[in-house]
């Protein structure tokens, strides 16, 4: 779920209204922050502005290079030459990226980049991986190619531009031509066809934006390749204009009824991986579960002082992310319940998981280290497992993601890979007791998942630096802390990941994804290798870290042999296996598009009866190999950037109010291409004849800044004209209509604390001069403070975890006449307890109080919160309100069981008992105003029903009864309310 | 009141029905020079014994109001026609940019029209009005023939019209009554997007999946099939015995007319880039060939040898145009480029306002070049000084 940003929505707000005190009080939202004020610049190459900072320069020039080359190949693959430079916007890590402003939501740890069509620009970040960086910057460049080949059909028939190709299609181009399969789409692809639920042809669009979508399209796009030829698939763009459906966009294209082309596809996929099951089987048949409820991954494990057995994994159930812990019995089976052993997700401290990058691991004292983010950068944090007791958290200057820590044997360091502002992935070593840090690599080769040896002197680790690795191999090295060396472990064109190392110390495990006969990448399986501590002569050193002299070949080497062993033989993938005692696995494995933790037995009897061997000579001749970069020799220009500003939105409005008549208005936003710098205009008239034109004329201009961690905003305004206020002091005894003036402006600053906490601060000044219902002149000033926090996540529908409040303070004053003064307190807190899975019990409790000279009224009533009211109809300078709910599911995913409702997108129907209850009042508490609702208690309680279309509207229907006089009196009727918009 | 009213209800209808006639009041007469189909003529060569030699200056441009398809515009007895994605026809005068007339159909033009015997042979997208035989004097349909759309340009004989559609259908048609004479199937599952080329009374027709075959035009019968590896997407050339076939992977074959057998194929190491249709300069006896590569190569008919390359900047998908002295070609980074005819040497480049996307046409000093957005440029040698009268 998007979030949009939200100092942008205050802002849009704050133009629009004239009561910024309002603004305040109803808003929440986590914070997303910009912990660094980047220095960009810009490297110009032939056709592409790459944007960068200092620190990650060399990697823009590996990125440029990459650009510049796939630009040549999708000239040819498109037909088509772009006319205009595209922007690319790196960022050396995930971390950084997620600071990114170019994109308005939270970004999650999976996405590797995007491409943005309105500003047309690229956002990709490296991540320490420089394949996987130059895949990407492959995929998004097909990205901009088919957007502008799309774009440019569209126009030249004449049509309308929102006719889009089928997202799978895109995505699945994208893929496809961004580089050969890889070991996950083959994974993926195995699963849903084992699993049995690859998504057919013509239902793709039920599975739009999600990882599986992008691999079917991609297969789908192979297919056609294969079978039709691959100029199809640029036919295909070439023929979208023909039909709105692209089914028949694909029938005219490839000349084959769509049906039979759905079925080809299918046959296609299944007669290449039936095969596999003669000999594979999957995980739950062939290995024992530890935990399979929910996302599971990155397991280790401890045995206790006391003999007790625990594993330790990263999950999430409900939605949260946590450390769990499970009690294991002698048999290495799960006992009991699991244990939420850290809580994540809800405070700056654990502020995510890295689900997929960072591995867990276990001291022999029992200190268990594991990784989270934490504000700007990773922490590690050490768990005191045998005391029960978080110990403490480790943060280093300068290391931006830090991932995957391993304990040496005596516990007193640390070793983890880190990725600097560089980019680049290197291994470290933490002294805990000296409290020094160490660098043991240092170049542009990814650094994973390292292991300590059990004696202490080996620190085994997955690297591309192999000779291979050029090709996108990772294989497994041992760093020699005695000589600091670098020696082979494995060598071979494969995926080779996760080393740890057996208790004894005499073996290896690592996963392993190779290619088979097919040429395809085959299952990742778990594998052993033993492991000699003592190198022979001829087993020769890896070149290329700065520690280590170039390794120069001179003369042939003897051949060194070393036999890999294959333990598993399973359909999908195994990650991150970890030995229990020298017979016993842990290991996370995938399968029905699920991560589950499990276990593998009689390790012993599989390292002498493997499942396959295969030997590799590690006498290699290493060459010391490098990613291309682009060169000032290549004609590349380094510009400092410089702000310019372009559209964001333009948006016109025209509406007709039964009471107000007829008035326009139009927004219009611009931003830089880092959307760091924003200016919102605002414009709407209210004016009812073209006399009241002028007077009536509504502007705000507003800069919102958002490069740095404080967010700050300023702008002026003018409001005028005759308008309906229901917080008027005086819409209490009168129709509430206004006639008034202002002038002014305003200054905000939006701090965060955290991810989860911020401090808002808006101050306004402005000119009022009120000509009906009374006349009165002011010069005000209106100062806010506000103290937000949410944790909160969200179901289809709505909150269903967590707690969020607003506690704000404001003061607004006439400073000339003293015509206006009056204070405001609120409290909105809202708390979400997930009693299961689908079912939520929701609580909130307001408080508001506005009190002094010209004391705006708050307004509440209708289906948002107090229901049985008309909206709106409960108004008083002070309340209280307080709404409950206990949500629960009625039907999820109701087309699945007809599949005629699947065009209508309902999502799911949900249910909710609820229990309202609220007192406005002015002046008196039991005063009683009937015309506002006020001087009363009132109240409501019944059965709501939740529809959700199309993941994005909540359709809503309550039933009950209403109540009032301090609940004393009930409706005769029940009332029956139809709304839409979220649950609170 | 009731007169404007009528009239309201009259241009309603008028624009509901789609249909603007185009009437041209002079009749015109198609000489050598003229450009009456794709290529110039039906071997297309894209060569015009007209000289435009560089620098050029723009003499004046208009907005057709929609994309043109590769094959471009018609130029004949100086008026200029093209048919456009969206359905119209528009008429200009090659001298001043004077709209002479549009029509506008229901359909969208992607293949090349051509014009002979007073009549102009529209190809349509479109499954109800495949073919029309059009009168652009009188504005009366002809003929219209219904089948699978059309994405390539018509061959229009005097007595028979060919006609290769989406689905690989070849048809003759009479060329005066519409009725179809015979019909050939191609290959089945398949497509023809390359436009048919002609070579002594037969025609030359390529597949998507790049088979080739040559039948006889007044019958349609099958004189021999060639299937090659790679696709054809673009329009073949022909001179004498030789027929020029460019592939979207990277290989342009020459294939004996005569048994279809192949000459020679000339390969780049590059398997992805796509050849656009070539042209065939007479006078030097070259092929000339673009591709999406940016490069413009020169070859030897007789033997694939390769002679001048050039690189120019963006991808090209259009033939090369031969004027008396020059080459003329542009790319998809809109550029216009003008190159020695001989040599291959880049004479002068000129940034137009988008992408050329159809054959660029001579005739009669000018050189008419459309790109986008939607426009038709008309260029001139500049005049030099002393050219200027006093």
């Amino acid at each position: 779920m998007i979030r949009i940003k939200h100092v942008c929505i205050l802002v849009i707000l704050l133009c629009i209204s004239t009561d910024h005190l309002a603004v305040a009080q109803y808003h929440f939202g986590r914070n997303k922050i910009q912990y660094e004020d980047f220095d960009w610049q810009v490297l110009k190459t032939e056709h592409f502005d790459v944007h960068y900072y200092p620190e990650m320069k060399d990697l823009a020039e590996h990125g440029a290079y990459f650009a510049e080359e796939i630009y040549e190949e999708l000239e040819n693959k498109f037909n088509y030459s772009l006319n205009h430079r595209v922007p690319l916007i790196f960022y050396s890590s995930n971390l950084h990226f997620k600071q990114t402003n170019t994109f308005p939501g939270f970004i999650p740890d999976g996405v590797g980049g995007f491409y943005e069509f309105l500003k047309g620009r690229v956002v990709i970040p490296a991540n320490g991986d420089i394949h996987r960086f130059r895949r990407v910057v492959r995929h998004e460049l097909v990205h901009v190619f088919t957007f502008m080949k799309a774009f440019r059909v569209l126009k030249e028939y004449r049509l309308p531009i929102s006719r889009n190709l089928p997202l799978w299609f895109t995505e699945g181009l994208a893929e496809y031509w961004s580089g050969e399969p890889d070991y996950q789409h083959e994974m993926i692809l195995r699963d849903a066809i084992f699993s049995n639920y690859l998504v057919p042809l013509e239902s793709m669009y039920r599975i739009n934006g999600s990882y599986l979508m992008y691999k079917q399209g991609e297969a789908i796009c192979r297919f056609i390749s294969e079978r039709y030829g691959e100029e199809k698939l640029l036919r295909l763009i070439e023929n979208s204009w023909q039909s709105k459906d692209f089914r028949q966009v694909m029938a005219y294209t490839l000349h084959e009824d769509f049906d039979e082309i759905a079925l080809a596809w299918s046959d296609w996929l299944k007669d290449q991986y039936y095969p596999v099951l003669e000999e594979a089987l999957p995980p739950t048949l062939s290995t024992d579960p530890i935990a399979l409820r929910g996302f599971n991954s990155k397991p280790t494990y401890y045995q206790f002082k006391d003999g007790t057995r625990k594993a330790y994994y990263i999950g999430n159930r409900t939605g949260y992310t946590n450390l769990y812990e499970q009690e294991l019995d002698s048999l290495y089976r799960p006992v009991g319940k699991e244990k939420e052993l850290v809580k994540g997700e809800r405070d700056h401290r654990f502020e995510a998981f890295h689900f997929f990058e960072s591995r867990t691991s276990v001291s022999n004292e029992g200190k268990l280290a594991f990784v989270t983010k934490s504000g700007e950068s990773n922490s590690i944090h050490i768990y005191d497992l045998e005391a029960d007791v978080l110990e403490g958290s480790l943060q280093f200057k300068d290391l931006i993601a830090v991932y995957s820590p391993t304990w040496s044997p005596k516990g007193d360091k640390i070793s983890f890979s880190s990725i600097t502002r560089s980019g680049y992935n290197d291994l470290y070593v933490f002294d805990l007791e000296k409290e020094s840090l160490e660098r043991l690599t240092d170049d542009m080769y990814d650094e994973r998942n390292p292991s300590w040896s059990p004696d202490g002197r080996y620190i085994a680790f997955s690297s591309d630096r192999t000779s291979t690795g050029e090709r996108g191999s990772y294989n497994l090295f041992a760093f020699d802390l005695l000589n600091r060396k670098i020696n082979y472990v494995t060598h071979g064109e494969h995926h080779d990941f996760s080393p740890h190392w057996s208790p004894d110390g005499e073996y290896l495990l690592f996963t392993s994804a190779r290619k088979d006969s097919t040429g395809r990448f085959g299952a990742q399986d778990i594998w052993a290798i033993a492991f000699d501590s003592e190198v022979p002569a001829a087993f020769p050193e890896v070149a290329s870290t700065t520690f280590i002299p170039q390794f120069e070949e001179t003369h042939p080497r003897e051949i060194y042999t070393k036999e890999a062993r294959r333990l598993t033989n399973i359909t999908t993938a195994a990650y991150d296996p970890v030995w229990m005692d020298n017979d016993h696995l842990i290991f996370t494995s995938f399968e029905q598009l699920g991560f589950t933790i499990r276990s593998l037995s009689d390790v012993d009897s599989l390292l002498s009866n493997p499942r396959a061997v295969e030997s590799a000579n590690l006498a290699i001749n290493t060459t010391k190999w490098n990613f291309d970069r682009v060169t000032s020799d290549d004609g590349v220009e380094y510009k400092p950037y410089k702000r310019k500003y372009a559209l964001d939105i333009a948006q016109g409005q025209v509406s007709q109010n039964p009471v107000l008549g007829t008035y326009g208005g139009a927004l219009i936003s611009f931003s830089d291409l880092m959307s760091n710098d924003r200016w919102f205009i605002t414009m709407y008239n209210l004016g009812r004849s073209r006399r009241d034109f002028l007077s009536s004329m509504n502007v705000a201009v507003t800069r919102v800044q958002y490069n740095k961690r404080a967010n700050f905003s300023y702008g002026i305004f003018r409001y005028g004209g005759e308008r309906y206020d229901i917080t008027d002091p005086d819409a209490d005894e009168s129709f509430p209509f206004i006639l008034e003036t202002i002038y002014g402006g305003s200054f905000g600053v939006s701090y965060p604390i955290s991810m989860f906490k911020r401090i808002e601060l808006n101050t306004a000044l402005s000119w009022s001069d009120l000509d009906f219902p009374r006349d009165r002149e002011a010069l005000l000033l209106s100062n806010a403070v506000s103290l937000v926090h949410d944790n909160t996540i969200y179901g289809r529908n709505g909150p269903v975890q967590g707690w969020r409040g607003n506690l704000t303070a404001a003061y607004t004053s006439d400073i000339a006449n003293s015509n206006v003064s009056y204070y405001t307190l609120t409290a909105d807190l809202r708390h979400y307890l997930r009693i299961s899975d689908q079912i939520t019990f929701a609580s909130r409790a307001v408080g508001r109080l506005n009190q002094g000279e010209e004391a705006r009224l708050f307004i509440i009533g209708g289906s948002w919160d107090l229901r049985g009211k008309r909206l709106y109809s409960v108004r008083g300078a002070k309340m209280w309100f307080t709404s409950h709910e206990l949500r629960f599911p009625i039907v999820e995913y109701p087309s699945v069981m007809i599949p005629l409702l699947a065009p209508f997108g309902i999502v799911n129907i949900r249910g909710a008992l609820f229990f309202d209850a609220a007192h406005a009042w002015n002046g008196d508490y039991y005063r009683e105003q009937p015309q506002i609702n006020a001087g009363e208690t009132l109240g409501a309680a019944g059965l709501g029903f939740r529809m959700n279309l199309f993941g994005g509207i909540v359709l809503r229907y309550d039933l009950g009864y209403s109540y009032s006089d301090g609940f004393r009196e009930r409706s005769d009727k029940i009332f029956k309310q139809f709304f839409f918009g979220f649950d609170f | 009141m009731t007169k404007i009213f009528l009239h309201s209800i009259l241009s309603l209808v008028f624009l509901l029905s789609g249909c603007v006639n185009l009437k041209l009041d002079e009749r015109l007469m198609v000489d050598e020079g003229d450009w009456y189909t794709e290529g110039g003529n039906d071997t297309h060569h894209h060569h015009v014994s007209t000289t435009v030699d560089p620098p050029l200056v723009e003499k004046w441009r208009y907005d057709v109001g929609a994309g043109v398809g590769l094959a471009g515009a018609l130029v004949i007895d100086g008026v200029i026609l093209v048919g456009t994605r969206k359905g119209h026809i528009l008429a200009l005068d090659l001298q001043t940019g004077k709209k002479l007339g549009r029509a506008r159909f229901e359909a969208p033009i992607e293949g090349g029209m051509t014009y002979n015997n007073s009549l102009l042979y529209l190809p349509f997208i479109d499954k109800k009005r495949t073919i029309v035989a059009y009168n652009i004097y009188d504005g009366d349909h002809v003929w219209r023939v219904k089948g699978a759309p059309v994405e390539s340009t018509i061959l229009a004989g005097d007595s028979v019209v060919v006609v290769v559609d989406s689905d690989a259908l070849v048809r003759g048609i009479d060329a005066r009554s519409g009725e179809v004479l015979w019909e050939q199937q191609m290959d089945e599952k398949t497509g023809i997007v390359a436009s048919p080329v002609s070579v002594d009374g037969d025609l030359i027709v390529a597949t998507e999946e790049g088979v080739v075959h040559k039948l006889e035009a007044a019958t349609g019968a099958k004189h021999w099939s060639q299937a090659l590896p790679e696709p054809v997407y673009s329009t073949p050339s022909v001179n004498g015995d030789n027929i020029f076939i460019p592939t979207t992977r990277g290989r342009f074959y020459s294939l004996s007319s005569r048994t279809g057998e192949i000459k020679w194929v000339y390969t780049l190491p590059d398997s992805t880039v796509r050849f656009a249709a070539p042209g065939y300069d007479t006078e030097n006896n070259q092929v000339v060939l673009a591709g999406s590569d940016g490069h413009l190569r020169a070859l030897d008919p007789a033997s694939g040898d390769e002679g001048w390359v050039t690189k120019l900047d963006g991808a090209i998908i259009t033939a090369p145009l031969f004027t008396n002295n020059t080459i003329y070609v542009g790319s998809l980074r809109g550029m216009l480029y003008a190159l020695d005819r001989t040599t291959g040497e880049k004479l002068w480049e000129h940034k137009v306002t988008g992408r050329i996307k159809s054959a660029i046409v001579a005739h009669d000093e000018k050189l008419v070049v459309m790109a986008e957005t939607q426009q038709l440029f008309v260029f001139e040698t500049e005049a030099r000084e002393e050219d200027v009268s006093p």
